[in-house]
C-alpha cells in the first residue's frame, strides 16, 4: 500500500544532470576501478577540501522507505505502541553500533545542529528518491513523477563503467534509481531483468522473491524480507562498486498504521545493515574501501500514518553512514542543515566522480567524505 | 412585450415551482400581478449579501497529498456577493470569500495557518421571493486559492494551490425582515479541482489531481438595493 495510486502520468520532467567536459578524462581515470587513491584530483572530480579523492571508492546506500528519525534517535513512540518507550539501541542495535565505532550519524535532534531532511518538501517516496539519485530537490510532488533521465548510478555505469546495481522492494524504485539505458542493474518489486541470468543460491532467492507474498505492500511489491535476503547475495557474488538496496516495509506498513509492524520491519532493516557490515568485512579490499550509507526517503507524519507535503514535519530524514572515508563521530552535531539532495554529491566524492555543476546541485556530506587521514 | 429573457426566466420559474414541488412555498408567494404588498420587494434590483459559517474539506488537494481533512479541520469564510435580481425569482451575482483556516495535525512545535479565498459567479432561483420565508437554491462556478502554512524555528512551508471550483450547489432559506433586509440559513458544497500547486513559491504540475470538495454551513444576510 503507497501513498497514492498511480493514476495519473506525470507530465513534470526531472532535471538531467549536466555532467562536466572532462568526462572523457574522468572515464578514463575512472576504468582503473581499483586503483590507487593517489590517483590524481583535478577540480571537475567532485572533491572535499581535506580529502584525497579515490577513484577506487565503492559505495553501498540502503533505504529505509518512511523511516522516521525519532524511532531512529528516539526510540519508539509509547503513543503509537502503547507500550513503554524501546531505547533507540535496541530498534536498531547494529546501526548503532556501526555508527558509534565506525561512522556517523546525521538527523538527531541536538540544540544548535543541523538536521536532514528532503530538498523538495515533497515528502513522498518517488520524489525523495529522485532527489536521492539526482543530486537535485524534486518538484514532483507525488508518486507519479517521470522516469528520472540521469541518475548518479547512471553517470557511475555508463562514465566510469563500473558495476552498478539496485535492488528494491517497492516496483516503483526503478524510476528513480535509473534511466534505464545506462546498464545499471535493475531489480525492484519482483522483476529480475532477463538480461541478467542468475545460478545457485541466487538464482533460488529471486525466485522466492517472485513468489513471495506482497504483504505489507500489494500487488508487484516484492517484501523486504525477500529483498534483502536477494540483496546480500548478489553483493557477495558480484561485488558491485556501486549497489542500492530499497527497502520498504517501513512505509507500507506505516500507511497501514501498524507501528507494531513497522518498528519490527526497522529492526529487520537494522539486521540487513548488519548483515551488509558483516559481509563487506569478508570482503577484503572491496570491504574495506566500501562506505555504506543509509537514508529514508521521506519521513512520517506526527500521526505516524503518511507523509506528504502538507506535512512538513515528515519531511526530516536522517543519513547513517559508516566506512573508511568516514570521521567516526557516532551521533554527531552537524553545523547547518542536509537534504536527500546531497546524498548524490556525496557518491560523487566517495567514487571520485565529476563534480555536478548544475544549479541546484546538492553538496557533499563532509562529515562522510572528510576522513581524518 | 416580453423580452426573451423574461420569457426564459418565466418558464423556468414554472419549471422550478414544478418540478421541486414547493407548490405551498410556490402559492404563498403567489398574489394578483399588480397589487405587491407594501413590503414586497421589488421584482428586480441590486442585493447585496454577506455570509459566515463554517466548511469542511473532503477529497485530496492531490492524489499524493493525502486528504486535506489530514491537514485542515475546515475554515472560517467571509463571503460577500453582489448580484441582480431579476424576472422576481431569479439571482445572478458574483461573489468573494476569503477564509481562514483551521488546521489539522499540526505538529508540535510549527506554527499553522492558511487561507483559502475564492470568486464565484452564482444564480440562484428564490422560491418565494415575496413570502416571509423564501427558500433558496443556486448553483455556481468559481476559482479557489487554498493557502497553507507551517512554520517552525523561522522555517516555514508555504503550499499554495489553485484550481478551478467546478460546482458550487447551494440551499438556503431566507426570512425577510422588512422589504430590504433578509437573513437566513445556507448550506452549500463545492468540487473542485487544483490545477497547480507550488511549494515555497516554486510551482509544480508535476502530479496527478485529484477532486476536493468543502461543505459549508453558515447564515447569510442580504441587502436589496
Amino acid at each position: 500500500m503507497r501513498y497514492m495510486p498511480f493514476t495519473k502520468r506525470a507530465i513534470g520532467r526531472v532535471r538531467p544532470m549536466q555532467i562536466a567536459p572532462l568526462v572523457a578524462a574522468l572515464a578514463l581515470a575512472a576504468c582503473t576501478e581499483r586503483a590507487s587513491t593517489a590517483s590524481v584530483v583535478t577540480d571537475d572530480v567532485a572533491t572535499t577540501s581535506t580529502a584525497e579523492t579515490p577513484r577506487d571508492g565503492r559505495v553501498i546506500l540502503i533505504t529505509i522507505d518512511g523511516a522516521r528519525w525519532q524511532d531512529v534517535f528516539e526510540g519508539s513512540d509509547p503513543k503509537f505502541s502503547g507500550a513503554p518507550s524501546v531505547p533507540p539501541e535496541q530498534l536498531m542495535p547494529r546501526a548503532h553500533a556501526l555508527a558509534a565505532t565506525r561512522g556517523v550519524a546525521l538527523g538527531a535532534t541536538r540544540a544548535g545542529c543541523g538536521t536532514v531532511h528532503t530538498a523538495g518538501a515533497s515528502n513522498v517516496s518517488l520524489p525523495g528518491y529522485l532527489e536521492i539519485f539526482t543530486g537535485h530537490a524534486s518538484h514532483c510532488l507525488d508518486n507519479a513523477c517521470a522516469q528520472v533521465e540521469e541518475t548518479v548510478f547512471d553517470e557511475a555505469s555508463r562514465d566510469a563503467q563500473i558495476s552498478v546495481a539496485s535492488i528494491g522492494s517497492w516496483e516503483m524504485l526503478g524510476r528513480a534509481v535509473s534511466s534505464g539505458t545506462t546498464g545499471v542493474m535493475t531489480s525492484v518489486g519482483r522483476d529480475w531483468p532477463e538480461a541478467v541470468p542468475v545460478t545457485g543460491h541466487l538464482a533460488e532467492l529471486v525466485e522466492a522473491g517472485r513468489n513471495a507474498d506482497p504483504y505489507p505492500g500489494i500487488d508487484a511489491y516484492r517484501p523486504d524480507g525477500a529483498t534483502a535476503a536477494i540483496a546480500l547475495e548478489y553483493l557477495r557474488v558480484n561485488r558491485p562498486a556501486l549497489f542500492h538496496i530499497g527497502l520498504g516495509d517501513t512505509d507500507e506498513l506505516g500507511h497501514r498504521s501498524d507501528y507494531a509492524g513497522y518498528l519490527a520491519a526497522l529492526k529487520q532493516a537494522d539486521d540487513t545493515i548488519g548483515a551488509v557490515a558483516d559481509l563487506l568485512d569478508t570482503m577484503d579490499e572491496d570491504g574495506v574501501k566500501t562506505t555504506v550509507i543509509v537514508t529514508p526517503d521521506h519521513g512520517r507524519n506526527s500521526d505516524f500514518r503518511d507523509h506528504g507535503v502538507f506535512r512538513p514535519e515528515s519531511g526530516r530524514t536522517f543519513v547513517l553512514a559508516f566506512g573508511r572515508r568516514v570521521a567516526v563521530q557516532g551521533i554527531a552535531c552537524p553545523s547547518h542543515d542536509y537534504t536527500l539532495a546531497d546524498i548524490a554529491p556525496t557518491i560523487r566524492v566517495l567514487m571520485g566522480l565529476p563534480k555536478d555543476r548544475a544549479d541546484g546541485a546538492g553538496r557533499a556530506i563532509d562529515l562522510i567524505t572528510e576522513a581524518p587521514k | 412585450m416580453k423580452s426573451t429573457a423574461a420569457r426564459i426566466a418565466t418558464a423556468v420559474t414554472a419549471a422550478l415551482s414544478l418540478g421541486l414541488c414547493v407548490p405551498g412555498v410556490a402559492a404563498a408567494d403567489d398574489h394578483p400581478a399588480g397589487t405587491p404588498r407594501n413590503d414586497e420587494p421589488s421584482t428586480s434590483g441590486l442585493r447585496v449579501g454577506l455570509r459566515a459559517g463554517v466548511a469542511l474539506p473532503f477529497g485530496s488537494a492531490f492524489t499524493g497529498s493525502g486528504a486535506l481533512s489530514d491537514t485542515i479541520t475546515g475554515y472560517v469564510p467571509l463571503r460577500i456577493d453582489v448580484g441582480y435580481r431579476f424576472a422576481r425569482h431569479f439571482y445572478v451575482g458574483v461573489d468573494g470569500q476569503l477564509a481562514a483556516i483551521v488546521p489539522a495535525g499540526c505538529a508540535s512545535g510549527f506554527t499553522c495557518s492558511g487561507t483559502n479565498t475564492r470568486i464565484g459567479v452564482m444564480v440562484a432561483y428564490h422560491f418565494a421571493p415575496g413570502g416571509t420565508f423564501d427558500p433558496h437554491v443556486g448553483v455556481g462556478t468559481g476559482y479557489e486559492v487554498l493557502h497553507t502554512s507551517r512554520a517552525i524555528d523561522g522555517a516555514a512551508v508555504d503550499i499554495t494551490a489553485r484550481g478551478l471550483e467546478l460546482l458550487d450547489l447551494e440551499a438556503g432559506g431566507d426570512v425577510r425582515l422588512g422589504r430590504a433586509w433578509r437573513i437566513g440559513p445556507v448550506l452549500s458544497g463545492s468540487l473542485g479541482r487544483f490545477t497547480s500547486v507550488a511549494v515555497n513559491g516554486t510551482p509544480s504540475t508535476d502530479y496527478a489531481t485529484a477532486l476536493h470538495a468543502w461543505a459549508m454551513l453558515g447564515i447569510r444576510g442580504a441587502f436589496d438595493l
